[in-house]
């Protein structure tokens, strides 16, 4: 069931996939072509998205929807070849741009376009549908050879009929499209990268004379000097099946760790003992042994003071030895090496950055002359030798002609440029130029259509295939094999343990500890996907698609550790779908601690072989555990004096709460008094009262006549009635004396009888200098107070 | 690098502003952030002038030009050319036009090596342009709208058109012009591409309005995502190398 399921799944993602060039299906090999079509037509698709959306407004005015972006995205990505016609005259297609710039100048083209204006000035919301010109232009004659000019047939058909009738081409000269006469847009010149290989055997339906082609880098077959003159199908063709290796050896999961594990001791041996020893000389004896069954490729990079260096083992794509030194050689902020500058400028420069410079320089190519001694035999045995190397440095790697018995000669045939665009010169760009070099574009041509539409999607996205899958005939271009069931059992009922609250994290290692096998094997396996969890139950796998996300996120931190040291992957990211960028393992955490496991186990597994990309992973800078501890005794103490202060805080609001409420009862307790007087005395005699009232019942009186409390509730029980005047009397009254004693009081501060508060004079009669509560009889005095104070 | 910007509260700062290769007009009276958004990216490698027209801040639709001229409308005051023409280089080139049209910046599009013309200029304008801007000049329509340079932006490395240009018009320009086209729109939507953007071989600045959808359009087909005043030299000597190893 699972292989017809995974057929079909194969034939729909076929184009666009790659495959190692060393391990091609044998159905591909055993009838391998070098087809011509293929190689000199590049495919262009047209995309023809006229869509008419008629509105009453000019139909220019944009009215963008989805369907409009998503025209114009695919306007933009679909390739696009620029053609030269005029459309204004109805239609003409010319030689070549020179000509169509030739006929916009004339006059005849100038009038049909103000006739295609005034037209349209009249017609301004119709939309024009292709190859129609309802302004009537005049034609012009034909100026330049008929086929040009006037010929109705599209430029491409004959082309296309060339290509089909095999019987025609031999009699007629093959007509090449021209590919100069446009502008070609990126796809293609990455095709013409590419050498295509097709197959007879491909299991594609003739009727639709698809043909599904095989594209490999060119400078891996076609030695350099010979590029481009002559290509001899036959010779690549055996080239191609001489290249080809036995599938890799396939290595358990715990071999691999033992593996690693005896690298790491290896390592630790090496460089105990170079410090001893001195430098390089060390390495020798510890080159490793080559494998006849297998081939190597070297690839050498270097840029300004950068170099880096690696031989691989084709079998299995594996790096089996690499070196990277970095100098401070190029001139910060200007550019280009010390040593150019020295020769342009005619004498060397003096400054101490040219020295040093000058040194590195020199330092780098001795450093690299005595590496590619020590790689010598590794070196002779390559079959290739990538360089990307600028042409001024190039004696770094390649020793003057005259030098005997150098290790990498300029004439070599196995010496060739990098073929792809190629940045700094580090490890990791040396794994990925190996990667794209040594894998095989699988692209779908139809060749029944014409050369314009021929379905080609180099958007696609590229699905790596992992090389032990591929073995040959059985896979039948299947690129997804199924997973081990059991395994996926295993890591849901892991999983399910991990979610499980009553178990501790200390049983959950325990049980992993048990399964450890199972889980390598679960990691390791190719089939098992990067977010296995995604079918599990009873977890939001789109949040925590693997169990490293799911520890972290229910704040294991112990499962962490573990789950790494075991080969859990911590740059996945969660999201569907995956290459929307999501979260880290680490960016999902729980809390602090398990964040702060996270970067422990980084300083702890920092710099090992094949280590993490920390920086993929986004986990911060590594911790160590004291560090850790530190921070944890930091954020108790700062948590300790916050809750200290707030319930400080929340102790002196209550005073304060309390305080105030004291005051309103006081108050109140007056207004209560003066409302008793008045009843006792039966009348308002308000006049007589205020002036003997205290300040406190005044501002009591006050508040009531506001709130007009005092009158309305009060009144009525009163045997005698007030008329509106009166009242209004009483309020005035009560209102000259509140502002008299307000008068009064100004009067009193200012005529103080105070003493100066900062000599103790006395104030009487003078105006005193005040700030805060403070008074003073002189501005020095003030001054001096001030200062007292740190004001 | 495509960057946003905003001409005091206005998105359309292809009015307010003028780029080229070799440098960069920004009119009076705008807020320092306008101004510095501008000198970040340009700083030290073209000038970057302040300047009114004809004592008018709508400068990127009264002038034209490229690399090795620039055009100004007979309105500009003798002042600002002599103002313009001390702090431009020496290589360009300055010409006050007399001319009906007299909104250079809508009418003319250009790069360094093709100009579109609003198909009604002046012979003698058309001979200037060609002259002092060292073009080749074509009397032509955007999605048969006259204004050409309102309703387009041209870089020597690509070019934005309105968005209801046909793909045979597109086509057609883009042999005409020898870059890459593509239809689209800058601040959300609007058709008005030479007031919403402004943009030269390295770098394009747009409206604030502008989403990140018509911003990477922008810097796809002006080839902006790595693009330094330098790079040329970079990819050049890369495939000479290539050509020659």
């Amino acid at each position: 069931m699972t292989t017809s399921n995974s057929k079909t799944k194969g034939k729909k993602s076929v184009s666009g996939t790659r495959v190692s060039i060393f391990h091609l299906p044998a159905t591909l090999l055993d009838s391998i072509e070098f087809p011509n079509e293929l190689n000199q037509i590049n495919g262009i698709r047209f995309e023809n998205t006229s869509s008419a959306i008629q509105g009453k407004r000019h139909y220019s005015t944009p009215h963008i929807d989805d369907q409009q972006v998503k025209e114009v995205s695919q306007a933009f990505e679909t390739v696009r070849l620029a053609r030269s016609t005029c459309n204004t005259c109805g239609g003409i297609d010319f030689e070549d741009t020179q000509a169509q710039r030739v006929h916009f100048k004339t006059k005849i083209h100038q009038e049909n376009m103000s006739r295609k204006i005034d037209w349209r000035q009249n017609n301004a919301d119709v939309h024009i549908v292709e190859n129609e010109y309802p302004w009537n232009p005049t034609k012009p004659e034909i100026v330049d050879n008929g086929n040009a000019a006037s010929d109705e047939v599209p430029e491409w058909s004959e082309s296309e009929d060339s290509l089909l009738d095999a019987d025609d081409r031999e009699t007629e000269p093959v007509p090449v499209v021209r590919r100069s006469r446009g502008y070609l847009n990126i796809g293609s010149g990455e095709h013409s990268r590419y050498l295509w290989f097709t197959s007879e055997n491909s299991d594609i339906d003739q009727q639709s004379a698809e043909v599904v082609a095989y594209g490999i880098q060119r400078r891996v077959l076609i030695p350099k000097g010979t590029h481009g003159v002559h290509v001899d199908a036959g010779l690549l063709i055996r080239e191609l099946r001489q290249m080809q290796l036995l599938p890799a050896v396939i290595k358990t999961q715990q071999e691999l760790k033992e593996q690693k594990r005896a690298e790491i001791e290896r390592q630790k041996e090496i460089s105990a003992g170079a410090l001893g020893n001195s430098g390089l000389s060390g390495l020798a004896a510890n080159l490793p042994e080559t494998d006849p069954q297998s081939s190597y490729w070297t690839i050498l990079g270097s840029d300004g003071g950068f170099f880096a260096a690696a031989i691989f083992e084709n079998r299995s794509g594996e790096i089996i030895v690499h070196k990277t030194i970095q100098r401070y050689t190029t001139r910060r902020k200007q550019g280009g090496l010390q040593s150019r500058q020295d020769n342009a400028a005619g004498h060397a420069a003096n400054s101490a950055g040219a020295q040093i410079r000058r040194h590195n320089e020199r330092r780098l190519q001795e450093e690299i002359y005595q590496l590619l001694e020590e790689w010598r035999p590794l070196i002779k045995t390559s079959t290739h030798v990538f360089v990307r190397v600028p042409r001024a440095s190039r004696k770094t790697f390649f020793a003057p002609a005259d030098t005997k018995n150098s290790v990498l000669e300029w004439d070599d045939p196995r010496i060739r440029a990098v073929p792809v665009a190629m940045g700094r010169p580090t490890l990791t760009e040396l794994q990925r130029i190996y990667r794209e070099i040594t894998t095989a574009r699988v692209e779908q041509f139809d060749l029944s259509r014409p050369p314009e539409e021929v379905a080609e999607e180099p958007t696609e996205t590229p699905i790596e295939v992992k090389q032990d899958d591929l073995d040959g005939s059985s896979s039948d271009y299947t690129l997804e094999p199924e997973p081990r069931p059991d395994l996926v059992a295993f890591l849901g009922k892991v999983a399910q343990m991990i979610m499980d609250e009553s178990l501790s994290d200390k049983q959950i290692v325990e049980f992993l500890c048990e399964n450890l096998a199972t889980l390598l094997d679960a990691f390791g396996d190719p089939a098992v996907e990067l977010r296995y969890l995604g079918e599990a139950e009873g977890l939001k796998a789109q949040r925590t698609p693997t169990l490293l996300h799911l520890a972290s996120s229910l704040g294991r931190k112990d499962l962490v550790g573990f789950l790494l040291d075991n080969g859990e992957d911590p740059t996945i990211t969660n999201g569907h779908p995956p290459q929307y960028t999501g979260m880290t393992a680490y960016e999902v955490s729980k809390d602090r601690a398990t964040r702060d496991a996270f970067r422990i186990y980084r300083f702890e597994h920092e710099g090992e072989i094949d280590g993490v990309d920390w920086q993929r992973a986004r986990v911060p800078e590594p911790l160590t555990r004291e560090q850790q501890q530190e921070n944890e005794s930091r954020e108790n103490e700062r948590r300790k004096k916050q809750r200290q202060k707030r319930s400080q805080r929340v102790r002196e609001q209550k005073e304060r709460k309390q305080r105030a409420q004291q005051n309103n009862r006081e108050e109140e307790l007056l207004l209560d008094k003066a409302m008793e007087e008045n009843k006792v005395q039966k009348g308002y005699s308000l006049k007589s009262n205020v002036a003997g009232m205290s300040d406190k019942e005044l501002r009591a009186r006050m508040l009531s006549m506001a709130t007009g409390a005092w009158i309305s509730k009060d009144k009525p029980k009163e045997s005698r009635s007030i008329s509106p005047t009166e009242q209004k009397a009483a309020e005035r009254e009560l209102r000259f004396q509140a502002a008299e004693r307000r008068r009064l009081g100004q009067q009193r501060m200012v005529y103080s009888t105070d003493n100066c508060t900062h000599c103790g004079k006395s104030l009487h009669g003078i105006i005193p200098f005040e700030q805060f509560d403070w008074k003073c009889c002189s501005t020095q005095c003030l001054h001096a107070h001030q200062e007292e104070y740190g004001i | 690098m495509a960057v946003r910007a905003q001409f005091e509260n206005s998105n359309e700062i292809g009015v307010f502003s003028k780029l080229t290769n070799s440098y960069c007009l920004v009119a009076l009276g705008g807020s320092e952030n306008f101004y510095s958004v501008f000198e970040s990216e340009l700083g030290d490698v073209v000038p970057v002038v302040h300047t009114s027209i004809g004592g008018t801040r709508i400068i990127g639709r009264l002038t034209a030009g490229n690399r090795r001229g620039l055009l100004v409308p007979n309105s500009t005051t003798d002042q600002e050319l002599q103002h313009i023409r001390n702090s431009l280089p020496d290589s360009v080139a300055i010409q006050r036009i007399e001319e009906r049209l007299s909104a250079l910046g809508n009418v003319i599009a250009c790069n360094d090596y093709v100009a579109l013309v609003h198909p009604d200029l002046d012979r003698e304008t058309e001979e200037i342009i060609a002259d002092v801007l060292g073009v080749e000049v074509f009397r032509q329509t955007i999605a048969d709208n006259v204004l050409i340079g309102s309703y387009c932006a041209l870089s020597n490395q690509g070019g934005l058109v309105h968005p209801r240009t046909s793909l045979q018009d597109q086509d057609e320009l883009s042999s005409l012009l020898q870059v890459p086209l593509v239809a689209g729109t800058v601040n959300r939507g609007s058709d008005v591409i030479g007031a919403g953007l402004v943009v030269n071989d390295w770098s394009a600045f747009a409206g604030m309005d502008t989403t990140s959808t018509e911003l990477s359009v922008v810097e796809s087909i002006f080839k902006l995502q790595n693009a330094q005043p330098s790079a040329i030299v970079g990819e050049m000597r890369d495939s000479l190398i290539d050509n020659f190893s």
